[in-house]
């Protein structure tokens, strides 16, 4: 605390010694911009001197530029916040002019405080990370607390504050950076003090200051979208000038094809997010709902600038990815919204992620660009028809806490057609997919790959894949201990067969209505099958040892899935987010208070073998396609919503599952040595779980609790909920002669 | 052991009496303190739980876990229990009680250093043999450690036992956080594939840090002194050379690969003249640059550099 307040007092006493040297040069730099474009807004003039700034700070940076670049990012938004807070106390008016000052001193400051930064840099990032959360809320709770009402100047000075805050933050910014700072203007005018006539009123008189011409305060809209459309597009141009400075002065040879390849992807970015934006008021017919859409598009613009920041130093690339999905899982809106959310959530990550894939490839085309951007809006469309879907159907299994669905989105989807979702769907997720991060399980034991070669040549006599066994050779020597322990834990935990007697208020009809709709909740938070499994595991384990309340299933439910997805994910659903999703009916201190609870009743031990580590060993001992894959897994899903299951060792589960599979898709023969050996079980073993499983299977479309069945009729899970069941499983003769006897 | 939340919070602070600070372990403190019902001397880490954000963290989650799970092996140090309480501000801690080890690695190595003596070549060994035998079982429960260094690994001097501690940073994936004021400690043992960038994390960067920790037992001197990630493969290019792509099939994939000045390999011997040959053969083995050749703990401890050692007792 004592070195922040120390280094809050440097920046503010030169920011000071600033502002005197600032105004000439601001004012050269503005006769130098307006000279080579007409049309620049005041903001450009600042954006100009903010690249001469950013130059500089390059030149003068050589091996530590990574190192500064991180630390002025995680430092700046406190400091930002304060300088504005300053600033808007007593010394500037709410002229026009002194707007444009004030920004200068903005830039000026920032510029000064990067090399101030090195000094305080180990204890400032630390303190900085871990207060800076309360900090920000404090410092807005007191602006709007006190010196600014509900007036029109005082809502003026709040919108002003708003937008300096935010080119505060974009100064940090290298010249990657500026683009984003030009669309973010406009979605940082919006605030939900000032009214849409407010925000017109103030894009009026900066116009006016801007051509020196008269303009109509009652603009429209979309006259509001053409000039930043145009504005994002002058700015890139005036960018590509700037940028060829910093590459210069850069030590590095790799920076140069990384930025030119950023330059052009912003430009397309740029018309995706007016797209995007024309998209989501579409959606939504009231003016409202149209500005907490573009209040949230900041947030989600803030993101990417972060990403574009990181890339250029390519090797925090990897650091960066897990913030941007963690920042995109903290939004929390009103169903409607969060469809357009959502959707927007969806096309930003994927195109972070193609995003990253090309920098491995190493190749921007305009070609490439315009598909990225169709494919972008196509998935746009389906994600938001996927969203509506899958919230018709919350509101079907849980009608005692239906969510509200709104009747706009409901017009706005219902059109759509099956074959439309389908489609759009086979071109969302298999992108997703294959940048996919791996588990904590998975990492583990994806070493049985090892294990399928060298049951092939034991077996067949074949050849072992050299790739596989080079990158996975030090993980296949333990796989055996990994799965001995698996093994071992899943014999030495009781069975939780009977748990329900020790219950009075809720029943297995409940569990089922609750799993069922906890597998529809983890699918839209796009969790890790893992997570899945591991939270009904826990859920079980902890309904064997505590006697519940009916109103408490749901809170019990979720919190295992937090927990899961904590200790198997490499993110978190927010715990206001699991709240939205239970219509407010916990809060959070009864979801934390729950989590201890559940923690300490379990002990800590959450490393329990769940059916996912068995499935995956024995389809590798399978050696099985995508569609025997998907079929097991599908089964293996029916059996979490059945009590009944229950009464199987998870092992024996798969490998039923896996049998059945097999039978139902007609492959012979159902069981193989191989299976048999890494499977532990014979196929008389395996009998009557596999009958219940069959029993299941039947009835997984018929029944009320469908989750499973719809998560299964996608075409990326093969379809194979659409697989007829067999009557019967084919029991071999012998077998047959046997259970006779 | 089961009580309510009040009973749990008076039992965490009755339960113990705090004697001394002995360090800070990844999230929160670390005190030597004593158990009032029994006397018994114990290491009490304390974590708050940050409860007014995201509960648990799951960094912390992961370390009682998977300690849960090791606790059975002689050569892990052993967490007795988890106690939850509450701090002056009423904000949740929680208390994680580990069996207490007087001293770690970093000062044993030090104490020799100052005395001047080398550390004789036997006590070398044991030390060693136990490192491998519980990095081993780590791996063989999928666990990798990530942050291997002497002062994680806690001894017993009396016994010449060695346990492997704080596992905070133990998972699978998931690049860490930098943490300033550990950079420098950690970047010593850190594996050259890790400073390249590399996202596929295996248990060969464990055994890359036990070399490391290994050599550093012989010659009292870290091998690597490096204080930044360039300066830290340039340490390791000097003396390994420069890889390249016939020693290290894909290293200029990688993702912070650049052109280095080219070195030749040195030996071994250069770095650790007094080590033997078959203990220079052991350590060359776990300083492999590819991270597939590199020897695992379990074969390391049939390694013949052990061949004389007896394990009766380890």
């Amino acid at each position: 605390m004592v070195s922040l307040t120390g280094k809050s007092r440097v920046g503010s006493t030169r920011a000071s010694v600033g502002g005197g040297q600032s105004r000439p040069s601001v004012g050269g730099r503005n006769f130098k911009v307006f000279s080579e474009i007409d049309r620049t807004k005041v903001g450009d003039g600042n954006m100009t001197y903010a690249r001469g700034a950013g130059a500089s700070a390059t030149a003068r940076s050589t091996v530590v530029a990574n190192k500064r670049v991180i630390l002025n990012s995680t430092s700046s938004p406190k400091g930002g916040l304060k300088k504005s807070m300053d600033k808007s106390s007593g010394k500037y008016g709410t002229s026009v002019g002194s707007t444009n000052v004030r920004k200068a001193l903005a830039d000026v400051s920032n510029a000064q405080e990067k090399f101030t930064t090195a000094v305080v840099a180990n204890k400032g990032v630390i303190l900085n990370s871990t207060s800076n959360p309360k900090g920000g809320l404090k410092k807005s709770m007191d602006r709007s607390s006190g010196k600014y009402g509900t007036s029109g100047p005082g809502n003026t000075n709040v919108r002003k504050t708003l937008a300096d805050v935010s080119n505060v933050q974009e100064n940090f910014t290298t010249a990657v950076g500026i683009a984003s700072s030009k669309m973010k203007v406009p979605a940082g005018s919006s605030s939900k003090i000032a009214g849409v006539s407010l925000r017109k009123s103030f894009t009026g008189r900066v116009q006016r200051y801007t051509r020196k011409s008269v303009v109509q305060l009652d603009a429209l809209n979309r006259d509001d979208q053409k000039n930043n459309t145009n504005g994002g597009q002058s700015v890139n141009a005036t960018k590509d000038r700037f940028t060829r400075k910093p590459i210069a002065t850069s030590s590095s040879r790799k920076s140069l094809p990384v930025l030119r390849r950023v330059s052009r992807e912003d430009t397309s970015n740029t018309k995706e997010n007016v797209r995007s934006s024309q998209t989501a008021k579409g959606q939504s017919g009231l003016p409202t709902k149209a500005t907490t859409n573009r209040r949230d598009s900041s947030q989600l613009i803030n993101s990417r600038s972060h990403l574009w920041k990181y890339r250029v130093s390519d090797g925090f690339v990897q650091m960066v990815q897990p913030n941007v999905l963690h920042a995109s899982s903290r939004k929390s809106t009103k169903p409607i919204v969060k469809t357009t959310i959502k959707a927007v959530t969806a096309q930003r990550t994927l195109k972070s992620k193609s995003r990253l894939s090309q920098n491995k490839l190493e190749s921007t085309t305009a070609t490439s660009s315009q598909n990225k951007s169709l494919s972008a809006q196509k998935n746009l469309e389906s994600t938001t028809v996927t969203s509506s879907q899958d919230k018709e159907s919350v509101s079907l299994s849980l009608p005692e806490k239906s969510l509200t669905v709104s009747d706009d989105t409901n017009q706005s989807c219902l059109p759509s057609g099956e074959s439309n979702l389908t489609t759009n769907l086979l071109e969302l997720i298999p992108r997703k997919k294959s940048f996919r991060r791996k588990s904590y399980t998975t990492s583990l034991i994806e070493g049985s790959k090892i294990l399928k070669e060298s049951g092939d040549v034991r077996e067949q006599d074949n050849l072992p894949n050299i790739d596989n066994e080079c990158n996975q050779l030090e993980v296949s020597e333990y796989i055996d201990d990994i799965y001995l322990y698996y093994w071992v834990t899943e014999a030495h935990n009781p069975l939780l067969a009977n748990y329900m007697s020790i219950q009075t208020d809720i029943s297995p009809h409940l569990r089922g209505i609750l799993i069922n709709w906890l597998i529809e909740v983890h699918f839209k938070f796009d969790l890790m099958p893992e997570t899945l499994y591991l939270t009904v595991t826990l859920l079980d384990q902890y309904l064997s040892l505590v006697t519940i309340k009916k109103t408490d299933m749901q809170l019990v439910g979720l919190t295992a899935l937090l927990l899961a997805s904590k200790y198997e994910d490499f993110w978190h659903p927010r715990v206001k987010d699991l709240i939205s999703i239970s219509a407010e009916s916990y809060t959070r201190d009864q979801m934390l208070g729950m989590e201890k609870l559940i923690l300490r009743k379990l002990k800590f031990r959450l490393n329990a073998p769940t059916p996912y580590v068995f499935m995956v060993r024995f389809l590798k001992a399978a050696q099985s396609d995508k569609k025997l894959e998907h079929m097991a897994f599908f089964l293996v899903d029916l059996c979490l919503v059945e009590y009944e299951a229950l009464a199987f060792k998870p092992s024996l589960l798969c490998a039923s599952a896996l049998y059945v599979a097999r039978c139902t898709l007609q492959i012979t023969p159902p069981w193989t040595p191989l299976l048999h050996k890494h499977a532990r079980y014979e196929v008389s073993q395996i009998r009557d779980c596999a009958d219940m499983i069959l029993k299941f299977h039947k009835a997984a479309g018929v029944g009320k609790l469908k989750v499973i069945y719809e998560k299964y009729s996608r075409q990326e899970l093969s379809r194979v909920a659409a697989v007829k069941p067999l009557d019967k499983l084919p029991w071999t003769p012998t077998t047959s002669q046997t259970s006779t006897l | 052991m089961e009580k309510p939340g009040g009973g749990g919070v008076l039992s965490a602070k009755e339960a113990f009496e705090k004697l001394e600070k002995v360090g800070e372990g990844t999230y929160g403190k670390v005190y030597r303190a004593r158990e009032k019902a029994t006397g018994k001397i114990v290491a009490l880490k304390k974590t708050r739980l940050h409860e007014d954000e995201e509960g648990v963290p799951p960094t912390t989650l992961r370390e009682v876990s998977i300690l849960r799970m090791l606790s059975r092996d002689p050569h892990v140090v052993r967490l007795m229990d988890v106690k939850q309480g509450q701090n002056k501000e009423g904000k949740t801690v929680l208390y994680l009680v580990f069996e207490y080890m007087d001293t770690d690695l970093k000062k044993f190595i030090r104490s020799f250093r100052q005395t001047g003596q080398t550390v004789p070549p036997q006590t070398i060994k044991s030390l060693m043999y136990q490192l491998c035998k519980g990095v081993a079982f780590c791996h063989g429960h999928g666990i990798l450690h990530r942050d291997l260094k002497p002062h994680n690994l806690l001894m017993d001097p009396k016994t010449m036992m060695l346990k492997i501690a704080d596992l905070g940073l133990a998972r699978a994936f998931t690049v860490p956080i930098k943490k300033y004021t550990h950079e420098i400690l950690t970047l010593w043992y850190r594996a050259p594939e890790v400073l390249l960038g590399a996202t596929h994390y295996s248990m060969a960067v464990d055994i890359w840090s036990v070399g490391c920790i290994f050599a550093e037992l012989v010659t009292k001197q870290a091998l690597f002194p490096g204080d930044s990630e360039l300066q830290q493969l340039l340490h390791i290019f000097r003396l390994l050379g420069t890889p390249n792509e016939d020693v290290w099939p894909g290293v200029s994939k990688l993702m912070n690969w650049h052109e280095y000045p080219q070195w030749n390999p040195q030996s071994l011997s250069t770095a650790v003249p007094s080590l033997d040959e078959l203990g220079l053969d052991l350590l060359s083995q776990m300083l492999k640059y590819e991270p597939s050749k590199r020897i695992s703990a379990k074969k390391a401890m049939e390694h013949a550099y052990f061949d004389d050692l007896d394990k009766r007792h380890l």
